[in-house]
């Protein structure tokens, strides 16, 4: 028996030999990919979490445009450096007096991947077929009454109201322009894997959920180098200490979102770069200004009176964040630091109660988040320490968003959450976002979950609907006093802006953050240099 | 024997009528609102109105639950409300590889497990029946994801010897085109003969699959050992060893033999359930199998997808235990 035992054993381990030098033919995967195989130079990057939802890019309205923005690309792309919009596929444009007409001038000589040419026609059949199908974020649109071609490179929009067709464009869901043959597909062809834009790159090969391996585009309008990319992979790591290792043994170039323990330890690492960005994604608390006691005024001024700002941002984030000032976000137009801001200040918070004249015996209130955030989690914490010495409870519940949203849309209010968190960022480089999604008023309940309904304000936000067409000084002026109003009013807690750190390997060149375009790599512009 | 089958497979179809009636009703008891989430959260509610009508949401509930047996005859599961994709179509895409791993470590774990049981059930209180319990508990009482990053941070970042997660390397999936056959990869490069690929495939799937076999090794060696014992006293067994028959004889033929029938109802019971419950260990090893898209359907309150998962689950258990039902009724015992 002894020796069967033996047997056993060097079977055993001849197997496990024979399955590690399984590895041997495939060469660098220590190195990594920062190396050439053959003549292609490979950029990894290391996801957290699905790298699309849909391939179509009439439809996709979710992480897709990470892969979407080198695929195709739209007709203007917006700098958050200078604050304004720059050509793409359109050279220049021009807008009428009151903002209803935009005329846009088609770049020439640019190729589609299936060898088709770039012209007004294409851009119209495009943006109609995203209008058409109404799906994602074909609402950016709304404002469209017709397109029309004028002449070969020349495309004028014609608008029912007022509205940034020039910032509409440079948005980073809905705005992309698809080849005239590929128009007429439907998304599941989009969905096999197949492409027709202008990007610089390809689509070469997709693992649904999980992976997406893009190549070069040969005929990209702009030309190729000999030090960029030719295959880029982008895949879903979902663990964080999984994307540290791959950052860590040079097989990943780029990676984001790692949990604070892997971003310290890889702060240390001499061959990568962490890169602290700012995004204009936003955390708030919204008051339900329908229920009792938070319709009082002066209740929700010491609620905001009591939020640890300062701890959030140096104990939670550690630094990774700002405090905001009102609803608009560092680097977009409308953001303005004069605005007040509240701070955590419990005598205060502790006057306005009493002004308040509400009694907090007994008194609960139930605040909602998205489970598993766990920066959420940290400062409702705090914030329900602050608010016992208030003698108020604070009950903190974490769902899943749906739940989430499903009971903030409650049509009673008095079953809705007394206090909801979450993020926003906009949809294209505008703050018209967060004042038309969140300050606005609605008839059903969407995001407007501090359930504001101000005539007055409803007419500053129709303003500035026009003026941003027309006028943007006047546009931003109107933002600031919309803000002004809000955080006076105290609708929200303006918790903080967050950032996004990225860790770069050092021979990964050329990457830039645009907040505009969250968690997007714009991997024409990335080259690899030792 | 048929009629005991028969019996069995009848009843088998009833129970799967009871989950997949019972899930729909629980999945529009569900306060949430399917036809929102299927053209998005910004959408008019004119839009919401015309999916509504598309969903068939506003048919009565019975009406909806004879057109969901219907379409699903025809093997139509509807479509996720998150992708838009058919879900037959995507359970087609994910169930294949998590089948791969979960196939390939219970075989591994049969393969371990039963000798492993038989050796501490002869040793039994010595030295290697004492590694053997040690072994086994250790391997089912440690938490998967645990072990999971334990090996990612052993055999990849220390040792260098295995990849840290995927179903291949980099480079292959930039060069090669992979065969798609079942779905199933090292089939599948058999299949095609693609053996360079398969190569790169299982120096992939090693970690994950050692990950997930641990469990079941403990289990069926466990279970074997505890079997085997109890059956080492049967009077039968003093018989054959007064006989004088061969001791190995004793134990492989006459004994083993008898104790497969519960250890085919553990394996096959727990393959059942270790199919919807690989979520840990694919997200650990960027496994793109069912794990994940179970959890995040479940995530989003995606109904179709979680009634179509639910009823793949209980149609692998039905079917696993048919199974074990008939190798145990391969024991005339059984049948009387």
């Amino acid at each position: 028996m002894k020796k069967r035992s033996l047997m056993f054993f060097l079977v055993l381990v001849m197997v496990l030999s024979l399955l590690s030098g399984c590895k041997s033919n495939n060469t660098n995967t220590q190195t990594g990919s920062s190396e050439r195989t053959g003549d292609r130079r490979i950029a990894y990057y290391a996801f957290n979490s699905e790298p699309y939802i849909d391939l179509d890019p009439s439809v996709e309205y979710s992480n897709g445009l990470i892969v979407l923005l080198n695929v195709y690309e739209t007709l203007t792309r917006y700098d958050h450096k200078e604050e304004i919009v720059k050509p793409l596929l359109a050279e220049s444009w021009t807008s009428n007096d009151d903002g209803t007409k935009w005329t846009f001038h088609i770049r020439e000589g640019v190729k589609f991947h299936d060898g088709a040419d770039l012209d007004a026609e294409a851009v119209k059949k495009s943006i109609d077929r995203t209008i058409e199908m109404k799906m994602g974020a074909s609402f950016i649109w709304d404002s469209v009454e017709s397109i029309n071609v004028v002449d070969k490179y020349t495309i004028e929009f014609v608008l029912k109201y007022p509205a940034p067709i020039d910032l509409i464009a440079s948005s980073s869901y809905a705005a992309f322009i698809i080849s005239p043959n590929a128009v007429e597909n439907d998304s599941q062809w989009f969905n096999d894997g197949n492409c027709a834009g202008t990007g610089p790159y390809k689509i070469q090969k997709i693992t649904k959920g999980e992976e997406v391996i893009l190549e070069k585009f040969d005929d990209y309008w702009q030309g190729w180098k000999d030090n960029q990319y030719t295959n880029v992979i982008i895949k879903k790591v979902a663990e964080s200490s999984a994307r540290r290792q791959l950052l860590e043994t040079g097989e990943a170039q780029i990676a984001a979102a790692f949990s604070v323990t892997d971003l310290q330890a890889l702060r240390e690492k001499n061959d990568l770069e962490v890169v602290d960005a700012a995004t204009w994604r936003n955390v708030i608390g919204f008051f339900n200004t329908e229920k009792e006691p938070l319709n009082n005024v002066d209740f929700r001024r010491a609620l905001a009176y009591a939020f640890p700002y300062d701890e959030t941002i140096t104990e939670i984030k550690e630094g990774l964040a700002v405090q905001s000032y009102g609803l608009i976000p560092k680097g977009l137009w409308g953001h303005d630091e004069s605005l007040p801001q509240y701070e955590c200040d419990l005598d205060k918070a502790k006057e306005y109660l009493e002004k308040s004249g509400v009694d907090t015996n007994g008194l609960k209130l139930e605040m909602t988040f998205t489970a598993g955030t766990e920066a959420y989690r940290n400062f409702a914490q705090l914030y329900k320490i602050n608010l016992q010495k208030l003698g108020i409870e604070l009950e903190i519940r974490e769902m899943s968003w749906d739940n989430v949203w499903e009971k903030s849309k409650n049509t009673n209010p008095e079953d809705r959450q007394d206090i909801l968190v979450m993020n926003w960022w906009p949809d294209y480089a505008s703050p018209l976002s967060w004042v038309q999604s969140l300050v606005q008023s609605e008839e059903s309940i969407l995001f407007n979950l501090s359930y504001i309904k101000d005539d007055n304000l409803d007419k500053m936000v129709a303003d500035v609907e026009r003026y941003t067409a027309t006028d943007r000084d006047k546009a931003q002026e109107l933002i600031i006093d919309i803000q002004r109003e809000v955080i006076d009013k105290a609708y929200f807690l303006h918790i903080y802006d967050d950032m996004t750190s990225w860790v770069i390997d050092k021979n990964f060149k050329g990457f830039e953050p645009n907040p505009a375009y969250e968690y997007v790599v714009f991997f024409y512009d990335t080259y690899f240099e030792e | 024997m048929k009629r005991y089958i028969l019996k069995r497979v009848l009843l088998s179809i009833a129970v799967l009528l009871g989950v997949i009636t019972i899930t729909f009703i629980i999945a529009r008891i569900i306060p949430s609102d399917p036809a929102a989430k299927w053209v998005g959260p910004r959408a008019t509610p004119e839009q919401i109105k015309a999916a509504e009508e598309e969903l068939g949401l506003n048919d009565p509930l019975p009406v909806q639950y004879i057109n969901y047996l219907k379409d699903l005859a025809k093997g139509d599961l509807g479509k996720s409300l998150r992708t838009h994709r058919p879900v037959t179509d995507d359970l087609k895409t994910f169930v294949p590889p998590t089948l791969e791993l979960v196939l390939l470590a219970f075989i591994i774990a049969i393969i371990i497990g039963i000798p492993l049981g038989i050796y501490s059930a002869k040793k039994k209180d010595q030295l290697l029946d004492h590694i053997s319990r040690l072994f086994s508990i250790g391997a089912v009482s440690l938490p998967t994801f645990w072990v999971a990053m334990i090996l990612q941070l052993i055999f990849y970042k220390k040792l260098g010897l295995f990849p840290i997660g995927g179903r291949v390397s980099m480079e292959t999936a930039v060069l090669y085109e992979l065969p798609n056959v079942t779905g199933m990869l090292i089939l599948d490069c058999i299949l095609t003969g693609h053996w360079f690929i398969l190569k790169d495939v299982i120096w992939h799937i090693v970690l994950p699959c050692i990950t997930i076999a641990l469990y079941p090794i403990g289990l069926v060696a466990r279970m074997t050992r505890s079997a085997l014992l109890e059956i080492l006293n049967e009077d039968y067994i003093t018989a054959a060893r007064s006989y004088g028959l061969k001791e190995r004889l004793v134990l492989w033929r006459y004994a083993l033999k008898n104790t497969l029938g519960a250890t085919a109802t553990v394996v096959t019971l727990s393959l059942g359930y270790t199919l919807v419950n690989t979520f840990l260990v694919e997200t650990i090893f960027s496994w793109p199998g069912l794990g994940n898209y179970v959890a995040t359907s479940v995530v989003t309150l995606d109904y179709p997808a979680i009634l179509g998962v639910t009823i793949f689950a209980a149609a692998c258990y039905i079917i696993l235990n048919l199974i074990a039902d008939i190798i145990i009724a391969l024991d005339p015992r059984v049948r009387l």
